[in-house]
Formats: C-alpha cells, structure tokens, sequence
C-alpha cells in the first residue's frame, strides 16, 4: 500500500509526466477498501471485481475535476455508492429465468460461498444484511463497518443526516431482530 | 477512540443485541490486490481516446484565449470608431473634414501655430486695409440689397 498523501497523489495526477504513477498510488491506497464496500454489496467476487473497475475508471475520468471541497477518501465513497446502487439497480431491472427477488439471489449467492458456515455469526450478520433494502444496506454499513460519521455520510449519500441517523438506527434493530430469530 | 465509542454507544442504545465486532467472512482470490492496479490502469489506457493534444482543454489556455479575444475586440471596436470619425471626403463635406481634423490638433498645437504666424496674420490686415480701392472697384458692380444680405448673414465682430 502507498505511503503517499492524498495531495501528493492529486498532485502527481495533475502533472502529465506523473499521471498514471498517481493513479497507481491512488488505486494501491484505496483499492482495498473500497473492494471490501462493494463485495458486501454485491457478494460475489466476479460482479465486485466489475464494479470496482468501473469505479476506478469514473475516477480516472473524473478526478481532474475534483476541486477538492471534501476529502478525497469521501468523494471516492461517493463514486462508489452511486456504483453499486447503480449497479445493483441493473441486476435488478434484468429479466431472470427463475423470477426471484435479488435479496432472495444475494441470499442464496452467500450461501454458495466458498466457506459458508450457516453457523457463523459472521455469515448471519452477511444475510441479515442482504435483506435490507439497497440504501438502507449502504448506511448499515458505512456506519456499522466504516464507522463513518453521519456528517460525512451525508456527503456521500447527498442525503440529510438526520434522515441517516433514522434509516441506520431502523437498519441494526431489523438486523439485530433477524440475528434473534435465526 | 472517540468515534468508536459514540458509534457503539449509539449501537448499544438501538440495537443492543447486534454484536459490536465482526470478522469479514468474504476472501477475495489469491494475490488479486497485487495485480488490481495494472489491470486497472490497463482497462484505462483501452478505453481512453486517442491522444490528441487539444489547446483548449486547459483553464488556462482557456483564459489566455479569452484575455486575447477582449484586445482583439478592444482594437476592432477602436479602428471602427476612427474609420467613421474620419472617414469623410474632404471635397463632398469639406466642413465637417475640417472639423474632424481640427479635432485632432490639440489647444497647445492650435495657440503655437497662432504665435509662429503672428507676423503673417499682421502683414494681411496690413494688405487688407491698403487695397480698400481695389475692394471699392471689386464691390462696385454687386447691387446694394446683396451687400446687406451678405452684412446681415456674417456675425457683427468679423474684422
């Protein structure tokens, strides 16, 4: 993982010569959270890893214009949700031979993981989860995961924090009721 | 840490049966962060536009571009003001021609040319006065009621 600031990745990004290593360096400090964000949204390894490629090239596209107004980190987050919520908006447009809910289908991919354990608190929590509506899901785990702040949360979410405040603390006692009955 | 704590606060007072820590039970496949960043960067460079070096994309070539226009429109605005203000033909309207140019010659230029011509002025009212006979021969066949015509039409103090 790069040591590099974010001014200085800016910085290298803006000059012609530097571009692509600021990119690299940008890519290197953020790819892992920002993967471990989408792969709770959308489960599998193969649809996270397109989303995240998507991501990185909005950003590569976009970043000349960030006027730096908020913190990259959050400007990043930004691309990321609207990804996802994009993304997962897509799934569920698809017509699909079987008609299924797509919490139904997220549900049914984490059972298919590689080392699911029905058991585990870990994968109960990851079900309890999927059954959230989208947004819902997005702010259950920026705050409960990220632990985000809700003031950033509202730049990102381009929503009201107090209208956060009410859908997370909604989100963890219907996660913490599907924990007690399952 | 601060935040951590007003976070599990907030949990312990919503939720408190939801456990506080959790592990991450997704692995993503082996050595895939290694490689993320090239592949990235070469998904990049396919879906990037050829290059072509474009003047205009700068802000600020964009600014130099737009600090050019302004003279640029500065100087046509000018020559149009001086092209219409001279623009006149000295043997259609040779009054207003004379106008323009005496515009041009400024208060200082004027009361030099009157102090270096001084001795001229003098030496033609000097003439004026001593060819009163050959002005009398002049005016003698021009009727009397053209004469106050003209006396009426020239201001009073005319020398």
């Amino acid at each position: 993982m790069t040591n590099l600031s974010d001014q200085e990745i800016l910085f290298r990004f803006r000059q012609a010569a530097t571009k692509e290593a600021g990119f690299t360096a940008l890519v290197e400090k953020y790819q892992q959270r920002i993967y471990w964000q989408v792969r709770k949204m959308v489960v599998s390894h193969e649809d996270a890893n397109d989303v995240v490629q998507n991501i990185f090239i909005r950003v590569w596209n976009g970043l000349e214009r960030f006027r730096e107004d908020s913190q990259l980190f959050t400007w990043l987050y930004r691309v990321t949700a609207n990804e996802c919520l994009s993304f997962l908006d897509q799934q569920k447009r698809k017509p699909t031979a079987q008609s299924i809910e797509l919490e139904e289908g997220l549900a049914d991919r984490i059972k298919g993981e590689d080392h699911f354990d029905a058991q585990k608190l870990e994968w109960k929590l990851q079900l309890a989860i999927q059954r959230l509506p989208e947004k819902q899901r997005m702010v259950f785990m920026l705050r409960y995961f990220d632990e985000m702040p809700y003031e950033e949360m509202s730049k990102v979410l381009e929503t009201s924090e107090g209208a956060l405040k009410a859908s997370y603390h909604h989100a963890a006692k219907k996660v913490e009721e599907y924990l007690l009955n399952h | 840490m601060l935040k951590k704590e007003n976070i599990v606060a907030e949990l312990q007072e919503v939720a408190p049966r939801l456990p506080l820590h959790t592990n991450n039970p997704y692995q993503a496949p082996s050595g895939y962060f290694d490689q993320l960043p090239t592949s990235i960067l070469e998904k990049v460079k396919e879906k990037r536009p050829p290059n072509t070096i474009s003047i205009f994309n700068t802000a600020t070539t964009r600014r130099w571009l737009t600090a050019a226009a302004c003279i640029s429109g500065i100087v046509v605005v000018s020559l149009l003001y001086v092209n219409t203000t001279t623009a006149v033909d000295p043997k259609t309207d040779s009054g207003k021609w004379a106008k323009n140019e005496l515009q041009k010659i400024s208060e200082q230029g004027i009361q030099e040319f009157v102090n270096n011509h001084e001795a001229i002025y003098a030496a033609t009212s000097k003439n004026a006065a001593l060819d009163n006979k050959e002005l009398k021969q002049l005016l003698k066949d021009i009727p009397t009621d053209e004469l106050n015509a003209y006396l009426s039409e020239i201001p009073s103090n005319t020398p």
